[in-house]
């Protein structure tokens, strides 16, 4: 059928048909079969909620029915950006509905114990944003309750479900970069943090990030999600760290530094230095690893492998996708390179099509239908956590700080 | 000796950034707002995150915006979509009864059978094609049902309004009443006075300058961009915008049409309106000009410009600059 003339929409309607769900083809990446649809409650419909509503949209099977915040500005923008969503001020207000399967929190870090807790506790399958939480004690609690659970618990670092990551993990792994001589990551992004608000009892609830008893500044924030892809490409963690910060722009009166440089130390000798800043934009947010054969180079929606000269050739380069940077010739990592071939569309594969969150919202509803485990359990998040604790920590005391694994 | 200069960022809070196919500039005054310069940066970072959002939301060229998970859906299903996209839908069915059809978001279906997005992939639309009746809304479900598989939405026309309405309210919420925004220089929203206490001013590329208090305003020039056509064994070029009652490209090839607003999306529609059919400006009523603050100015290359203006808007219409 390709048209259809009103009377017989009309019929059809008055008929009870049954509306569809917008959604576009199925990821090229993951595939997974639920047995029954999804329902799915936001927690925290903040900037991060209101991205991870629009993102489950596009999987199939999978719907938003209610949307939980305190802040009733929020909680009406959440609404109108549902299709038919219930919304709902308490978490246990929502638990209570009984309406729902599963849970995405996207609520501040310093809540994300008492929220994750509830939901556990409740039986549902719990997605929970990263940082963890904002204190090791926290992250404790928290992963001792995700091993007790019933659900299906997977953290938000959303390296571990990335398709250019993955692939790239596998060149890491190969004879492609051998042996590991150093790590660099930085985020760069000028903003000032702030939300802005004419009240100021809201503007205090809602700037949590500039407010060093409830966050862990750069480090914690944005620092954690890139420790981990470290960590899950090396299969170590730093045992200390040092490092140093400054309010170097936003001369506002935060406390909290705009600006920071650490180095976490391993007990090989690696190191890595991470630096990251609201001040400035200019190289945007990656990670790299410098081997003795070639660097990776991780761009979260694009990937690159920088060959060294006496490096040996293997085969498949020869048909590889090449970008330059300046004097740097960078082979383009592209995810499902055999797949979008097959479909005509490898010159479009460059760079992913979707953002992170979307595949790590997509592989934890796989791990649901039970085709797969999370990419990212919560005490990996855990460790990352504290490893970002740990450098917030030294960063603000100026001193090396060294970081305790123990019991995550 | 160090020259003391100011700097546009001294004076305002002001953000550039890329989206929805140009430039967008954001020009705070913190003056007479209960918020602090550092307080409307944050709120300038806002709004570039709400366009941004509306562009991926809206973008026809990605695959996974909600426009593009509409047009490749098939037609007869009810598709279900959120409040907002239910509001945008609305407007636009309003603004095309308002415009006698000479406005009208299913235009993108003449875009895709013209080959604007891809010329490889032109397919003839069916002579019982009606772009009148490309759409049912059921607002009760917030739903929409494309009447015809080849229905194709494109809110180029719009989105740029659209959104600038949208930061006209953020503003408001926020006590912003000093204000300058654009996208791509062809829709301006403008608010209260510039740090040196004067109107906002737009000059438009004939020279022209208008003054603007409290309005926004939209520009549409016929031949800004176009394709070859796909019915001439030639290399001429047609214009983008397409008469969605004729199915073809606009035949107006040189005329101007700006047009000022209280709502930024009835200015980007009226222009585009015009733009396709410049008799469209002499029936909308002065009446309905009035109802809507709304005034009209027409420029071709050698006449002075016809201006609709029952509320005596535009002496808001400066003299011409030499150039």
């Amino acid at each position: 059928m390709t048209e259809i003339d009103r009377r017989t929409f009309m019929t059809q309607a008055a008929g009870g048909m049954a509306a569809m769900a917008l959604v576009p083809n199925l990821s090229a990446y993951a595939n997974f079969s639920l047995t029954q649809p999804l329902r799915v409650g936001v927690i925290g419909v903040g900037r991060q909620g209101r991205e991870i509503m629009g993102e489950i949209s596009k999987l199939p099977e999978v719907s938003v029915v209610a949307v939980c915040d305190a802040d009733e500005r929020r909680l009406a923008a959440g609404l109108r950006r549902s299709s038919g969503a219930t919304g709902y001020a308490t978490v246990g207000e929502l638990i209570k509905s009984g309406t729902i399967d599963a849970v995405a929190i996207a609520t501040p870090t310093h809540t994300h114990r008492e929220v994750a807790l509830e939901c556990i506790q409740a039986g549902l399958h719990v997605y929970l944003e990263c940082p963890l939480a904002h204190t090791r004690e926290d992250c404790i609690a928290i992963s001792e309750a995700a091993r007790g659970a019933t659900g299906v618990i997977a953290a938000g670092l959303q390296g571990r479900s990335n398709p250019v990551y993955t692939l790239a993990r596998g060149f890491y792994r190969s004879d492609s970069v051998r042996d590991l001589v150093s790590m660099r990551g930085q985020q760069n992004l000028k903003t000032t943090w702030v939300t802005p608000s004419n009240d100021p009892v809201r503007k205090k609830a809602l700037n949590w990030k500039l407010d060093p008893e409830r966050a862990n500044g750069l480090a914690g924030e944005w620092g954690t999600h890139q420790f981990d892809v470290f960590h899950w490409y090396t299969g170590k963690y730093p045992s200390r760290v040092q490092g140093h910060g400054g309010v170097r722009f936003h001369q506002d009166g935060r406390t909290v530094h705009d600006t920071i440089s650490t180095s976490l130390i391993y007990d090989d000798g690696a190191t890595l230095a991470y630096d990251a800043t609201l001040a400035n934009s200019y190289g945007g947010k990656y990670e790299v690893f410098h081997g003795t054969n070639a660097a990776i180079k991780l761009g979260w929606s694009h990937g690159w492998l920088f060959k060294e000269g006496d490096a040996p050739t293997q085969g498949w380069e020869v048909y590889a996708n090449r970008q330059q940077f300046h004097k740097d010739e960078g082979i383009t990592l592209i995810a499902g390179a055999t797949k979008l071939a097959e479909q005509g569309k490898l010159k479009d594969g460059v760079g992913l099509p979707y953002p992170s969150v979307y595949y790590a919202l997509e592989n934890w509803v796989a791990a649901i239908a039970g085709s797969s485990s999370p990419a990212c359990s919560i005490d990996e998040a855990a460790r990352a956590t504290v490893v970002g604790i740990a450098a917030n920590d030294a960063i603000k005391s100026g001193n090396t700080v060294e970081i305790d694994l123990t019991g995550l | 000796m160090k020259l003391a200069t100011t700097t546009l960022s001294d004076r305002y809070a002001c953000l550039s950034f890329d989206a929805m196919g140009c430039r967008f500039e954001i020009l705070l005054n913190p003056q007479d707002s209960p918020l602090d310069r550092a307080d409307c940066q944050a709120v300038a970072e806002e709004i570039k995150e709400l366009v941004l959002d509306w562009h991926w939301r809206l973008s026809v060229f990605e695959s996974s915006s909600i426009v593009s998970r509409i047009n490749s859906s098939p037609a007869g299903h009810p598709l279900l979509i959120d409040q907002d996209m239910l509001d945008l839908f609305m407007l636009c069915d309003q603004l095309r009864i308002k415009t006698r059809g000479a406005f009208n978001i299913a235009s993108g279906s003449l875009m895709n059978a013209m080959g604007f997005r891809d010329p490889s992939k032109r397919v003839a639309l069916p002579s019982s094609f009606d772009l009148n009746n490309a759409m049912e809304i059921d607002q009760v479900n917030r739903a929409i049902v494309k009447m015809h598989d080849q229905v194709s939405f494109d809110f180029g026309a719009i989105a740029k309004g659209y959104v600038l309405d949208l930061i006209a309210a953020e503003l408001c919420e926020h006590g912003i009443s000093n204000a300058f925004i654009h996208g791509g220089t062809s829709s301006i929203l403008a608010r209260g006075k510039n740090a040196a206490g004067h109107s906002w001013t737009s000059q438009l590329q004939n020279g022209y300058l208008l003054s603007m208090n409290n309005t926004a305003s939209a520009i549409s020039e016929p031949q800004s961009r176009t394709c070859q056509s796909p019915t001439s064994s030639s290399d001429a070029r047609i214009g983008h915008i397409m008469d969605p009652r004729s199915g073809t490209s606009s035949t107006n090839t040189s005329t101007m049409i700006a047009c000022i607003h209280k709502s930024a999306a009835h200015a980007d529609a009226y222009t585009t309106a015009c733009c396709v059919d410049t008799s469209i400006a002499s029936e909308l009523t002065d009446e309905q000009l009035s109802d809507e603050n709304c005034s009209l100015l027409i420029f071709d290359s050698i006449n002075p410009p016809v201006i609709y203006d029952p509320l005596g808007a535009v002496d808001c219409l400066l003299a011409k600059e030499p150039r």
